[in-house]
């Protein structure tokens, strides 16, 4: 992406990875459970979701910089879901099994 | 089999639109979870059971979303490339057998690769099929789709009840 670093998947993917490893680092550091709100989801799709239509529309040209940017908001933001989401399935496994 | 008609929808859905030009790019990261997200609201206009949602149904959702799309991507992108002779991988592989040359690998595994890679990109263009092809992407796409669906049947999940649980609590 920038000079001589390259990745073997896109922008946008890279960041949303980069994102979501980013938060799982700041995850483990905070001991209070985040609450997760629908609206702050949203929000944090709705850079990602403008460039991709602005792309295929052909309002500006693919730039990696903002699919990068756009997705690392994203990763970020949805990691705390998916993590919520991947406790209470294993709590809902435990359950089952009782 | 009823029950499942929602992410089965959304699938052949998405197996048709990730085979358009660049909508097609955003079909694993974005427009996947995406569809399985939406076959969870579906199934539950379908049913008018709004209750929250177990997690398991959210997994199990994300993969059969995941399969169709594979399945059904994986037929158009054989029958188009019948047809025209041509596809994304015959127009893309020289620039990729070129990156080949970055590598850590042993000279001669890099030349196989690349036989093996310009031997399908031949059979495209002369047949419109290649049995490497067809079986590298369907494996490809049954890998990425039952990673990113499941993933995307989570996270909807997650939103889905949060909205739940705040509703269920301002009313209380």
């Amino acid at each position: 992406m920038y000079g001589i670093y390259e990745t073997y998947v896109c922008s946008r993917c890279a960041g949303i990875y980069l994102g979501a490893f980013i938060s799982s680092i700041i995850n483990l550091f905070i001991s209070k459970e985040v609450k997760l709100s629908t609206k702050v989801f949203i929000l944090s799709s709705v850079p990602m979701f403008i460039d991709v239509i602005a792309v295929i529309l052909n309002i500006y040209y693919y730039s990696k910089e903002n699919a990068f940017f756009t997705g690392l908001l994203f990763g970020m933001v949805s990691f705390f879901y998916f993590y919520n989401a991947l406790n209470n399935l294993l709590y809902e496994l435990k359950e089952e099994k009782k | 089999m009823k029950k499942y008609f929602a992410p089965i929808i959304c699938g052949f859905s998405i197996g048709i639109i990730q085979n358009i030009p660049i909508i097609g790019s955003f079909s694993c990261c974005i427009l996947l979870p995406l569809a399985v997200f939406y076959s969870l609201v579906l199934d539950q206009k379908a049913t008018k059971n709004y209750d929250t949602i177990k997690y398991t149904k959210g997994l199990l959702f994300g993969l059969l979303t995941g399969l169709a799309a594979a399945l059904i991507g994986s037929t158009i992108d054989i029958i188009l490339t019948l047809m025209f002779k041509s596809n994304s991988f015959t127009e893309s592989i020289d620039m990729a057998i070129q990156k080949f040359e970055e590598f850590p690998l042993d000279a001669s595994l890099k030349k196989l690769a690349a036989d093996t890679l310009l031997g399908a990109k031949d059979d495209i263009l002369k047949y419109g099929f290649s049995l490497f092809y067809t079986f590298s992407m369907f494996v490809d796409q049954i890998i990425i789709n039952s990673i990113f669906g499941p993933i995307g049947g989570l996270i909807g999940v997650a939103i889905l009840n949060s909205n739940k649980n705040r509703r269920n609590n301002t009313r209380n």
